[in-house]
């Protein structure tokens, strides 16, 4: 089905299959579980609600994620400034490091140590860059959808990819677990 | 070939280049030490990223969106009908608007003493006047009458009742204004 068919049932399904990358982006975007169930619903009933103010000649997801982004950029503006949510540069690691909870519960030690230094490094990382690096992987969007999901230029999109990712590839050398 | 600049080597790195450009940085990243390392940079941190872990949803919350979304009213077809056509909507207000502006400006332009170039006719006038004169003799002929109760004396044919005169008088009013 295309998002354009309007069959209540069908949307419903696609939304949900949506949730847990969603949900996956959000919860690193404000470091709350609870706060990002609370608003992975709310993008999800917005899409469902405004499906008419998608364009086809857009990625469907990248719209969803937009609206995802936008609200979680509307929460961390209303909290005061606390460390888990403003991961700017220099933020206290322990604090991000709780973020490790939710690293893969399968014992593999190795793979649980990196997935939290992946998650520590990305909390330092300004808010801007850490988002797009998370809507490309949790979107999967290419960097001209990410451009569309966050409403910046794609050259600015690009430059805070390459400065993410270089910072992150300093601050996880490879082999390191 | 000049090296890549940064951005060119992020779409590299992701495999977004288009495949020409590719094939272009791989032959000139086979001679170039500089832009080994900055391709070999950003794919660190690709590979860093792709350590992440979704963290896991808990089924009650999928289960809560579902039932949440069942609940939710789509708007209704008419809405969606306009909102989706809604450039086209407001092409035909401009239309209307330039067609309106396009019969009132004339008239407002045209020069003290020329002839009248409007719509609304002479003839249409008077006769909008006419009627207008005839209802406030018929309103005066009908405060002039006697008043008594209505339930006592029925109404003839031809006579106004309080409120027809009232109705009268608020279309009267409504034209004047107008």
């Amino acid at each position: 089905m295309t998002p354009g068919s309007r069959d209540s049932d069908s949307l419903e399904a696609l939304l949900v299959s949506f949730a847990p990358r969603v949900y996956g982006l959000l919860y690193r975007l404000v470091g709350r579980s609870d706060v990002a169930e609370d608003l992975m619903q709310e993008a999800m009933l917005r899409a469902y609600r405004g499906l008419e103010m998608y364009r086809p000649e857009g990625k469907f997801r990248a719209w969803l994620f937009r609206i995802a982004v936008n609200l979680a950029r509307d929460w961390i503006r209303r909290q005061p400034r606390e460390p888990s949510v403003s991961l700017e540069e220099g933020a206290d690691l322990s604090v991000t490091a709780s973020l490790g909870a939710h690293a893969p519960p399968d014992g593999d030690m190795t793979r649980r140590e990196r997935c939290g230094r992946v998650e520590a490094a990305l909390g330092r990382l300004p808010p801007a860059d850490r988002e797009v690096l998370l809507l490309r992987y949790y979107g999967e969007l290419a960097f001209k959808d990410i451009a569309r999901a966050t409403g910046e230029p794609l050259g600015t999109v690009l430059a805070r990819a390459h400065r993410a990712l270089k910072k992150l590839g300093e601050m996880i050398p490879e082999g390191e677990p | 070939m000049t090296c890549p600049n940064n951005t060119q080597w992020v779409l590299y790195a992701a495999g977004e280049a288009p495949p020409g450009r590719r094939q272009a940085m791989d032959a000139h990243l086979a001679a170039c030490d500089a832009c080994r390392r900055e391709a070999a940079d950003l794919e660190k941190g690709l590979a860093a990223l792709g350590a992440l872990a979704a963290p896991a949803l808990r089924p009650e919350a999928v289960a809560a969106l579902r039932s949440r979304l069942s609940q939710t009213p789509r708007r209704p077809a008419v809405v969606l009908f306009f909102r989706q056509r809604r450039w086209a909507v407001a092409a035909a207000a401009v239309f209307l608007l330039a067609l309106g502006a396009w019969a009132i400006v004339p008239s407002l332009l045209q020069a003290p003493g020329s002839p009248a170039v409007s719509w609304v006719t002479d003839a249409h006038l008077q006769e909008e006047l006419a009627e207008i004169a005839a209802g406030v003799e018929m309103l005066e002929a009908a405060s002039a009458k006697p008043t008594a109760p209505a339930a006592t004396e029925p109404a003839e044919a031809g006579d106004w009742s309080m409120e027809e005169i009232d109705r009268f008088i608020d279309l009267l009013q409504a034209e004047m204004d107008a």
